[in-house]
């Protein structure tokens, strides 16, 4: 036994991985059960032979292998004992794990009919010492009788479980899908069509039922996994190559990917042939050809049961003319944060998922779904969302969107087809990332995203595809938690998108605005004007020229200079009216802020043709009003003196705006025009309710409307204030004292009443 | 020794963690959490139909110190997560008692 042990350790210490170390491993282990049944002070009275079983019966052992035996005699098993227990005990001392039965042949028939796990350890099993003609008699007539029952017994071996997709990066090399096991029941199949023991699946090539070239890739990934198997076994890390195991190994981990799945689908292939079925889709299971876009889309719309099939596909190539190289992206491993599945088989499985969703409406995500008439680009997007990792590194989504338009077309979709898919694949993180990463209360963020995205009916696509890809990452990446940060962009980007808002158009005109202020501006920091404009809002910026921001901006270094709630600037200019004049005022924000400047301007003779008003993110209030003379006096100094007078007055409550405009409404009764107060309520932006407001325009009408809304508490975020032909029509952007969009009907109820009542 | 837990947006999680660098702190550990607050969720409107998310989904960091860096990185934390909003979130401080490091048996603020 010493000797044993110091070579067995050193051949663990010092062998090359693989099968070839394995099997001089069995090789010394054979020597030493010799030795010992030898060297026993008590040889059994009867004919007798020790078997190996399994792994071992095979001519192979790992270092942690179990030594898996079998004591064959007829005699009693008390006369058995000590000669049995003179062979085991050293092994034991010796810390190794012997795995032993003490059986008649008759004994072991029976057990081999009634276990399977007792028949498959026999069918690869061999004599290593004791009387061999004895040993290899019964183990022929358990092969035999498997022969003979084969119609039950190779039913029942492929009925095993496999735990696992071949694909994981984590497989299991012994027991899982395209582990050891696999490989094993190749053999033990042979076993029981040759009717004699077999420790390799070459029989199954002259029974027609392996191909040569599949016997070869078995054998190829049979001394890959073996290696792995060995150097994993030597490090203490078990069966499963465990991401955190793979740097300790010298095997390419990437081989060992592959080897589990030629293993895999060699047996598929196999029990499928000795089934004589074939398999339960539209694909054809020994065709070698190409798949054709329809039989594609039809897979992938059984959900789950299309994903075996389509990987087989794929493994075969059959894949390859529609999405070039999948055949290398299948095995592909990319192991990344959360990610389960290599990259190839999480695409199929990703497009499958997203095939399946339900279009029933009852969730945001079968809304999305519903929304889908012609779904082929989203499933030629999810099947090539991650073709940009056959390169490693960052910026896989902007490389695999350059080759998803030619694959759509291998699709035989459409020019707009294939733009679409494109941009699907480029953008296919954006959701989530964004859903994380940036502020979704903030419209500049909404609304930078509603750019990226650029068109209203991707959305529903791009929910869905990021949705199926986060399902078919792990069970870590998608959850409750994500799912109502997702949902949340998701509504709020397609409102940005909608025509109404034209979110993308806004943010590029904006973005493109803040570019030119910033170039104009003098680079001096800290610069309250360049901070102003950095921060400015996209609504603000994309409504207006660069020369009006420059003015403001400056406007609000101005104020920013000088302390006090009552403190405003107040700018004068040109508008595009004819007739009218543009007022810049920049204010502290504060309640009731746009009401008090509106009937100060109101109080000092101005009439208020619109006004756009933003808060900054110094909330510093930007009211940019468009007036002209309510009278035919012109508009002279005296009248922005006396409505800066005005201003000032109302900002330090010193001014008795509601009694000073109910008399001015006295003397100047506006033409009485014929339109019904109407208040309509739209809360699908998200981070703001709009109030839109139509009614006949007269004297102090902005500021009763701000007023309104202020009195029930809540904030103006931006407004935008037009009167034509004696009607105006005030949209205004409000959020609750929480600064979130106010849904609760009450109150929307109450402020529509309170505007209604003033205006 | 302090225990340090804050409760925050997700979104400035890049930035606390920046903040916490910037005093020398490496480790913390975050989770995804759901709130249950004042803020009481809220109600989106997609596609012509209403969903309701009745939680806010928030990140929770946990991180211990020293007690001499304790109050910076309480003040990085707040600073950092805050966006002058509601929902912005809280930090909570306690004493911690032990601390050991599992691979090396370090105690006490060798630990951290």
């Amino acid at each position: 036994m010493e000797r044993y042990q110091t070579e067995r350790a050193s051949l663990i210490a010092t062998g090359v991985p693989g099968l070839g170390s394995a099997r001089l491993l069995a090789s010394l282990t054979d020597e030493a059960l010799r030795r010992l049944s030898v060297a026993s002070p008590h040889p059994p009275p009867h004919s007798w032979a020790l078997i190996a079983l399994g792994g071992y019966g095979a001519g192979a052992l790992l270092p942690t292998s179990d030594i898996d035996v079998l004591l064959l005699s007829e005699a009693p098993a008390e006369l058995l004992k000590p000669f049995f227990e003179s062979m085991l005990y050293p092994l034991w001392d010796a810390g190794l794990d012997v795995g032993h039965q003490v059986r008649s042949p008759k004994q072991h028939l029976a057990a081999s009919r009634n276990d399977l796990t007792v028949l498959a350890a026999t069918l690869t099993g061999r004599v290593v010492c004791g009387d061999a003609d004895y040993g290899r008699a019964l183990l022929e007539r358990c092969c035999s009788d498997a022969h003979r029952r084969s119609r039950r017994v190779l039913p029942a071996l492929a009925g095993r479980e496999r735990p696992g997709s071949p694909y994981l990066l984590e497989p299991d090399l012994k027991n899982g899908a395209g582990g050891r096991r696999d490989y094993d029941e190749l053999a033990w199949t042979a076993a029981v069509l040759a009717g004699r023991p077999q420790a390799t699946p070459s029989l199954l090539v002259d029974a027609g039922l392996l191909s040569e070239g599949e016997k070869e890739l078995a054998e190829t990934a049979s001394a890959v996994t073996a290696e792995a198997r060995w150097e994993l076994g030597v490090a203490g890390h078990g069966s499963r190559l465990k991401l955190h195991a793979v740097d300790s190994l010298t095997t390419d981990p990437q081989s060992v990917q592959t080897a589990v799945a030629d293993t895999a689908h060699v047996l598929d292939r196999v029990r499928r042939r000795i089934a004589g079925t074939d398999i339960e889709t539209t694909l054809a299971a020994e065709g070698s050809g190409p798949l054709s876009a329809k039989e594609v889309f039809a897979v992938l719309r059984l959900g789950e049961e299309g994903v075996a099939p389509l990987e087989e596909a794929a493994w075969l190539g059959r894949l390859d003319p529609l999405l070039p190289g999948f055949k290398t992206l299948l095995p592909l491993r990319r192991p990344a944060l959360a990610h389960s599945l290599t990259v190839g088989a999480h695409s199929i499985t990703c497009a499958a998922i997203a095939a399946s969703f339900s279009a029933l409406g009852h969730t945001l995500l079968e809304r999305s779904r519903g929304a889908i008439a012609d779904d082929r680009p989203l499933l030629v997007a999810a099947l090539a969302h991650d073709r940009g990792k056959i390169e490693a590194g960052p910026g896989h989504a902007e490389r695999g969107a350059d080759t998803a338009a030619d694959c759509a077309r291998r699709f035989g979709l459409g020019a707009q087809a294939q733009v679409d898919v494109a941009e699907l694949v480029r953008l296919h993180l954006l959701l989530v990332d964004g859903a994380i990463h940036d502020d979704l209360d903030s419209e500049d963020a909404i609304l930078s995203i509603a750019e990226r995205i650029g068109r209203r009916d991707l959305v529903p696509s791009l929910h869905v595809l990021a949705v199926a890809d986060a399902l078919s990452t792990g069970p870590a990446a998608w959850g409750s938690w994500l799912e109502a940060l997702v949902s949340t962009l998701v509504s709020r980007v397609d409102a940005a998108l909608s025509p109404e808002v034209d979110g993308a158009g806004l943010a590029k005109r904006g973005e493109e605005i803040r570019l030119v202020v910033l170039s104009a501006l003098p680079n001096e920091t800290p610069c309250p004007a360049v901070e102003f404009v950095e921060r400015a809002p996209l609504r603000y910026l994309a409504s207006r020229e660069p020369a009006q921001v420059v003015k403001h901006a400056r406007l609000v270094a101005e104020l920013e200079a000088q302390q006090g709630p009552q403190v405003a600037r107040l700018s004068v200019g040109p508008s595009a009216s004819t007739g009218a004049f543009e007022v810049a005022v920049v204010a502290h924000d504060r309640p009731e802020l746009l009401a008090r400047i509106a009937g100060a301007l109101t109080l000092a003779g101005l009439d208020i043709l619109g006004v756009d008003a933003y808060t900054t993110a110094a909330h510093i209030a930007l009211d940019v009003f468009t007036v002209r003379s309510a009278t035919l006096a012109a508009v002279e100094h005296e009248t922005w003196q006396r409505a800066e007078r005005y201003l000032h007055a109302a900002l330090a409550d010193r001014l008795e705006l509601e009694a000073r405009l109910a008399e001015r409404r006295r003397h100047y009764a506006n033409p009485r025009v014929h339109v019904n107060t109407h208040v309509c309520i739209d809360t699908s932006a998200g981070f703001d309710t709009a109030v839109v407001v139509t009614a006949p325009d007269r004297v102090g009408l902005l500021y009763d409307i701000a007023r309104a809304i202020a009195s029930v508490g809540l904030e103006i975020r931006w407004a935008k204030a037009l009167t034509v032909d004696g009607v105006a029509k005030d949209t205004f952007h409000v959020v609750g004292p929480d600064g979130q969009a106010p849904t609760d009907a009450g109150i929307l109820g109450h402020v529509a009443m309170r505007i209604r009542e003033r205006a | 020794m302090k225990k340090i837990e804050a409760i925050i947006k997700p979104h400035k999680l890049d930035e606390v963690k920046d903040a916490l660098h910037a005093l020398g702190i490496q480790g913390m550990t975050a989770y995804e959490v759901k709130g249950f607050g004042r803020q009481k969720g809220h109600t989106e409107v997609y596609r012509g139909a209403e969903y309701s998310v009745d939680f806010v989904p928030k990140l929770k960091i946990e991180l211990v110190v020293n007690d001499e860096v304790a109050e910076q990185a309480e003040h990085a934390i707040v600073m950092a997560a805050r966006t002058e909003k509601i929902g912005d979130g809280k930090v909570f401080t306690y004493d911690c008692e032990r601390a050991v490091r599992i691979r090396t048996g370090e105690r006490g603020p060798e630990a951290l």
